[in-house]
C-alpha cells in the first residue's frame, strides 16, 4: 500500500511463498512515512508464531518515538507471549506446542530512521540524514543517479547463510549491526529481505541494475508484483520463499 | 544448484536413521559410564524431539519432514515403538502424537548470570535402547534403500533425503562398501541422497570429526566407514564452520569415536537444512 508526506514517499510490496496466501507471510513491513520511520522483518519460519513476531517489531518501531530499540523488547516480548498463548494459564497443550512456545519465535528484523539534516531549510525537501540497524540479513540498499551508493549488512551475495542474526521474542538479539548516511533529494532506499536482498546482490554482481527494475514495479498491483516475483523464481533467480519490498523515496522539492 | 531445495509440507525431505543394536553396544562409551546403546538411544530421541519441534507452526506440525529409525542387531528392523512400531517412515505430526512416553529429565542450563542451574525439561522417548545379536550392517544399508526408493518415487524433487548411520564395529554380514554406494546412488532432482556414518569406538583413541581423508583413522572398520560416507555438500560447509568446525570440499560426513556431545552436535550438521527456508 502507499504512504505518503510530503516530499519523503514509500511504497510496499509483498509476495508470499509458493502455495500460501499474504496471510500466511511470515515477513511483516511497516512504514509511517510522516515520521520518518520504517522496517521489513522475515519471521523464522522453523519459530512459533513468527509471523506475528515480525509484525510486532516492525509495528513498534514504526510507532516509536526514541531510538533505544533494543529498550522497547522486554515489553514487545512479554505482547508477542500474550497473543501467541491466549489461553488461561490451567489449560493444557499437546507437549509440542507447549515446548515451542517456551522457545518463542525469531526474526531478522532492518528498521530505518530518516529526518531532516542539520543543514536542511526546513523545507522538507532535504537534505537528509538516515540511521538504520540490522540483525540478520533483511538489507538496506541506497541508489543515488542511478548508482548504487550504500549496501548494509550484507555487501556480498555469498554473505547470506542459512543461519543469520536473529532476534528472538524470549532472548535478546544475537547481534545488532548499525550504520548512518546522508540522503539527497532522488535518492531511493530500498529495503528488503532476504530472497529479495539475494536477487539484488547477484544481479549487481553480475554487472547488472537492479534497481531499474524495482522502480518499474513501483507501480505494480500487489497482483502483478506477484506475478513478476513467480516469474523470477521459475528462472531460478529468486528462492520460494517470501519476498518484501519497501522504497523509500527522496523526493525533490 | 543441488541441495537448494525447499523443504515443505509439498515437498518433505526425509532422515532415517540406521542404529547398531548389536551386543557390544553394550559396552561403555570410552571414559564415560554410560553405555553406548543407552547413549545413542538418546541422542536418537534429542534429535526426533528437536525435529519434531522445527515443524511446529501455530498450532500445527507440517509435515516437512518424514523420519525413520531402523534397529540392526539380532534383526534388522524399523525401531520406533507404539503406535509407530513397524513403520519405517513417519510423517513428524505422526512422531510428535505418538511418543512412547514423556519423561521429564534434569538438564543444567545457563542461569543467564554467568553460571548453571538444574532445570526440568520434557523428554519424550520414541526409541529404546537395546543390544543384542550381530551387526547386520548391509541388510540395513540395503533396507534404507528400499525404503528411500519409494521415499523418492513419491518426492521426486525433494531435498535429498539424510541417512545416518550409528556403529561401534564392523558388519557381521559382508561389505557393507558396495551396499553404501548403492545407497548413496540414489537420488532427487536436487541431489545425491546423503550417507553419513558415526563409529563409536570402545578403543581409546582420539575422537575426529569430518575428516577430509582416511589416513589418520586408526582401524579398518573406520576407514571402511569414512568411505562409505558422503562428502558434505557444498551448502552444508557454511553451517559447520559456523558450528566450528575445520571443513573444506572433501570433509565427509563421518565421526570416529565420538562422544555423546560429538554425535548429537553430528546429527544437528547433519540435518541442518536451511533454517529459514523450511516452510
Amino acid at each position: 500500500m502507499p504512504h505518503s508526506a510530503p516530499l519523503l514517499v514509500c511504497r510496499s510490496l509483498q509476495a508470499p511463498r509458493r502455495g500460501a496466501s499474504l496471510e500466511e507471510c511470515e515477513d511483516a513491513v511497516a512504514a509511517v512515512a510522516e515520521r520518518g520511520r520504517f522496517a521489513v522483518a522475515d519471521g523464522a519460519s522453523e519459530s512459533a508464531h513468527a509471523g506475528l513476531w515480525a509484525r510486532l517489531l516492525v509495528e513498534d518501531f514504526t510507532g516509536a518515538a526514541a531510538d533505544a530499540w533494543t529498550d522497547a523488547l522486554p515489553p514487545l516480548q512479554r505482547r508477542w507471549a500474550e497473543k501467541a498463548d491466549p489461553r488461561p494459564g490451567d489449560t493444557p497443550l499437546p507437549w509440542y506446542l507447549e515446548d515451542r512456545l517456551r522457545q518463542g519465535a525469531f526474526a531478522t528484523f532492518l528498521g530505518l530512521v530518516v529526518d531532516a539534516a542539520p543543514e536542511s531549510n526546513g523545507t522538507g525537501a532535504g537534505p537528509w540524514r538516515w540511521r538504520a540497524l540490522a540483525i540478520g540479513d533483511s538489507c538496506l540498499f541506497q541508489v543515488r543517479a542511478r548508482k548504487l551508493l550504500r549496501r548494509f549488512p550484507v555487501e556480498h551475495s555469498a554473505e547470506f547463510t542459512s543461519s543469520p542474526w536473529l532476534v528472538g521474542s524470549r532472548t535478546p538479539p544475537q547481534g545488532l549491526n548499525r550504520t548512518e548516511g546522508d540522503g539527497q533529494p532522488g535518492d531511493r532506499l530500498w529495503l528488503m529481505t532476504d530472497a529479495l536482498a539475494l536477487w539484488f546482490l547477484r544481479q549487481v554482481e553480475t554487472g547488472l541494475e537492479p534497481w531499474l527494475e524495482l522502480e518499474l514495479m513501483l507501480d505494480f498491483s500487489a497482483e502483478r508484483f506477484a506475478e513478476w516475483v513467480e516469474g523470477r523464481r521459475k528462472a531460478r533467480e529468486l528462492r520460494d520463499d517470501d519476498v518484501t519490498l519497501l522504497a523509500v523515496i527522496l523526493e525533490s522539492a | 544448484m543441488p541441495y537448494s531445495a525447499e523443504i515443505s509440507r509439498a515437498n518433505p525431505t526425509c532422515f532415517l536413521f540406521l542404529i547398531d543394536q548389536s551386543k557390544s553396544m553394550a559396552g561403555l562409551l570410552p571414559g564415560q559410564d554410560k553405555n553406548k546403546a543407552d547413549a545413542v538411544a538418546d541422542s536418537i530421541n534429542r534429535l526426533l524431539y528437536t525435529l519434531v519441534l522445527r515443524c511446529v507452526w501455530g498450532q500445527q506440525v507440517l509435515d516437512r519432514f518424514h523420519v525413520g529409525v531402523i534397529g540392526y542387531g539380532r534383526t534388522v528392523v524399523a525401531a520406533l515403538g507404539g503406535a509407530l512400531a513397524g513403520r519405517e517412515l513417519a510423517p513428524i505430526s505422526e512422531v510428535a502424537r505418538n511418543p512412547l512416553r514423556v519423561e521429564q529429565r534434569v538438564q543444567r542450563v545457563d542461569d543467564g548470570r554467568g553460571g548453571q542451574v538444574d532445570q526440568q525439561v520434557r523428554f519424550p522417548v520414541w526409541f529404546e535402547p537395546r543390544a543384542d545379536g550381530k551387526t547386520p550392517m548391509t541388510a540395513a544399508l540395503d533396507l534404507a534403500a528400499q525404503v528411500l526408493v519409494n521415499f523418492l518415487v513419491d518426492n521426486p524433487n525433494c531435498y535429498p533425503p539424510l541417512v545416518l548411520n550409528l556403529t561401534d564395529g564392523e558388519a557381521s554380514d559382508g561389505d557393507p562398501e558396495p551396499a553404501a554406494a548403492r545407497l548413496r546412488q540414489l537420488s532427487s532432482t536436487d541431489g545425491h541422497i546423503l550417507l553419513f556414518n558415526a563409529h563409536l569406538s570402545s578403543k581409546p583413541a582420539a575422537p575426529l570429526e569430518f575428516p577430509e581423508n582416511e589416513a589418520p583413522l586408526a582401524d579398518e572398520a573406520a576407514r571402511r566407514l569414512f568411505r562409505m560416507s558422503s562428502k558434505l555438500p557444498p551448502p552444508m560447509l557454511g553451517p559447520a564452520r559456523q558450528a566450528g568446525l575445520n571443513v573444506g570440499p572433501e570433509t565427509r560426513g563421518f565421526v570416529f569415536n565420538a562422544d555423546l556431545a560429538s554425535v548429537v552436535r553430528f546429527l544437528d550438521i547433519g540435518t541442518r537444512v536451511d533454517f529459514k527456508n523450511t516452510r
